[in-house]
């Protein structure tokens, strides 16, 4: 019995962290460095999933085009998490930005 | 033997020619494709890259010639550049009569491309159904080609938010690209976006590939940009004048009394024989005004007016009117406060020149977001200028000051009923000129279709101080004058559609007077019809 708890416990978040990987845009224009919140270098055409975190560093520029057609341009020295503020997954809706 | 000879001539000369074909002779005279094509077949072998060199120039200056592009994709295919190959075979493949090797080379490069790009779980896909697809553009944000059709295709449905993002990303990503930048421009000027237009000629003017034609297109582009009326500001001044005419008809112009007699020093008279009623009357006026947004919660107004009005039959009405007009409106919490000031300078045919001042102060009180309280209070001074002809004026000149309060009531946006009860007093030189006035009066204005209309009653008792000796020595007067009106108005380009009628206003109204009053002398009745035109220029 414990054994199938953990099972479905288990099966539960990884189908949680799933959920979270949604795909939502991609990044169409990078120049300079852009990365997200792991690091990564991000480079045109990679994707975007919600919650990602982009940072763009001095003289950086990026372009994100979302998957309801909406463009997010970046400029330089900008950090913009993809939240719910700025993106409603599930009604594909782009919302105000949050710029730091 | 003879025709050998000559065949032997004929071919040695034809080879002699073909092989001394060299590529300036081409690039000279590009309008010979013949001579082109033999130079590609000479040297198509030797020396390919100067072949595909002039396919390329001659593919540009002929875009839509076929055989340039076949013998172009042979070539390519030859030197296996897959790059260029994959380019020209997206150029081809909308084409007719395509050698069915070449069709299969679309199907296999560009069709199998595509439906792999769906079967790949790991790509953005989505379901637009033509042109191409959005997810291709997800995936492919930087295919300069497959960027530059989609551009196009989105300018097509007049999407052109979309068209200025793609180009603005492929002009970031291909900087050395001209063309993208006159594109881009194109586009901006199309949504009259002025600073946009700008920042791209200014980017456009530091390409080393612009030359001097396009910088002397651009420089004249600048200067119609920069001549262009500026957006009114709107903290500016709005400024207008005003022309018009009213043309008044009035049943008893003289206010003879019911009982057409009248008291005279006590001793009831009749009026003289030659006593107009009937009379038709019109003002012509001028007035220039402005508005100025001082803040977000206040605002200021005036105007200036010279008003001549000419009467057909009698003169009792011919005056010289001028007037000044300041308004002063500020908001604050749900209190919208306004104070006015006015002076008119009347100067009448039959009667003393006077100037009138007026001080209004309002408050309207927002109790519901339909409904207002309102109070006011006003005085002013009445100046009576005494000459030989009027050496006695100077009795009628008076202060008054008085007091208001009422109800707005929005029954929707363009209708409302109002209520105002008021009292003023007037302290007069001669006191049987002074008098206290109470009033009420109740409105309804609204709109039906593009007609603007105003009902209203109004009802004013006006209690004498003293009576008058030149008029009836033993009774203080005491009127009670009821006055309904009806105002219709309107713009005229909402009656007849004509750009010369633009801000041209038409106003009716018809008036009902009733005065009733304790001295015959004032116990009249009139009605009076006027219509009037007002030409409003903006400037």
């Amino acid at each position: 019995m414990k054994k199938l708890l953990a099972l479905i416990l288990t099966l539960f978040f990884i189908s949680n962290s799933v959920a979270d990987e949604k795909i939502i845009g991609a990044i169409t224009l990078s120049i300079g460095k852009i990365t997200n919140q792991k690091g990564e270098i991000l480079k045109a055409g990679d994707k975007i999933f919600f919650g990602d975190e982009i940072t763009s560093d001095g003289k950086s520029k990026s372009q994100i085009i979302f998957l309801d057609e909406t463009v997010l341009t970046i400029g330089e020295k900008t950090s913009i998490t993809i939240d719910e503020f700025v993106f409603n997954p599930s009604t594909l809706n782009l919302y105000l930005t949050q710029a730091h | 033997m003879k025709i050998l000879v000559f065949i032997f001539f004929v071919f040695f000369s034809f080879t002699k020619a073909h092989a001394n074909l060299v590529l300036s002779e081409i690039l000279n005279k590009p309008e010979d494709l013949n001579q082109a094509f033999l130079f590609v077949e000479q040297e198509k072998n030797n020396k390919v890259n100067e072949a595909i060199y002039v396919l390329e120039v001659l593919k540009k200056i002929y875009p839509e010639n076929l055989e340039i592009k076949i013998k172009l994709f042979y070539l390519y295919e030859k030197t296996k550049n897959e790059i260029l190959l994959k380019k020209l075979l997206y150029e081809i493949k909308d084409f007719e009569n395509i050698p069915s090797y070449i069709v299969n080379k679309i199907n296999e490069i560009i069709i199998s491309k595509d439906k792999s790009k769906k079967e790949n779980n790991s790509q953005i896909s989505n379901d637009n159904s033509k042109g191409i697809k959005y997810s291709e553009i997800l995936n492919n944000p930087t295919d300069l080609e497959l960027n530059l059709r989609f551009a196009k295709e989105q300018e097509s449905l007049g999407n052109y938010k979309t068209v200025i993002a793609t180009l603005e990303r492929l002009s970031d990503l291909y900087s050395e690209n001209l063309d993208l930048k006159l594109y881009l421009l194109s586009i901006s000027l199309k949504i009259d976006s002025k600073e946009r237009t700008k920042t791209i000629i200014d980017e456009i003017k530091q390409s080393e590939k612009l030359t001097a034609n396009i910088r002397e297109q651009l420089n004249s582009l600048t200067q119609t940009l920069e001549n262009q009326k500026k957006p009114r500001d709107e903290n500016d001044w709005i400024r207008y004048v005003d022309f018009g005419v009213n043309f008044s008809e009035e049943n008893n112009v003289n206010t003879v009394s019911n009982s057409k007699t009248l008291y005279i020093s006590d001793s009831l008279s009749n009026y003289a024989a030659d006593t107009i009623y009937e009379d038709s009357y019109n003002d012509v006026f001028v007035r220039t005004g402005a508005f100025k947004k001082l803040s977000d919660t206040s605002n200021l107004s005036l105007s200036l007016g010279k008003n001549i009005t000419q009467q057909n039959r009698d003169k009792n009405r011919e005056n010289d009117l001028d007037s000044l007009f300041i308004n002063y409106n500020k908001q604050f919490n749900k209190n919208y406060t306004s104070a006015f000031f006015s002076l008119n300078n009347n100067n009448f045919v039959n009667d003393a020149e006077n100037v009138i001042y007026n001080i209004t102060l309002e408050n309207r009180y927002l109790t519901k977001p339909n409904q207002n309280f309102l109070i006011s209070s006003n005085m002013g001074i009445t100046d009576y200028r005494t000459d030989n002809t009027f050496s006695s004026a100077d009795n009628k000149n008076n202060t008054y000051y008085g007091f208001a309060t009422g109800y707005e009531y929005f029954l929707s946006n363009t209708n409302n009923i109002k209520f105002k009860l008021g009292i003023n007093q007037y302290d007069a030189k001669l006191d049987s000129y002074g008098y206290e006035n109470n009033f009420y009066a109740i409105s309804n204005s609204g709109k039906i279709g593009f007609l603007n209309y105003t009902i209203s009653h109004s009802n004013n008792s006006n209690e004498y101080d003293k009576s008058d000796t030149f008029v009836k020595s033993d009774t203080i007067r005491d009127d009670e004058i009821k006055t309904n009106n009806i105002i219709l108005s309107g713009n005229l380009e909402d009656l007849i559609k004509n750009n010369y009628l633009k801000n041209i206003f038409y106003n009716l109204s018809y008036s009902d007077i009733e005065s009733r009053s304790n001295i015959l002398n004032y116990d009249y009745d009139k009605e009076v019809i006027k219509f009037g035109i007002t030409k409003r220029m903006m400037f």
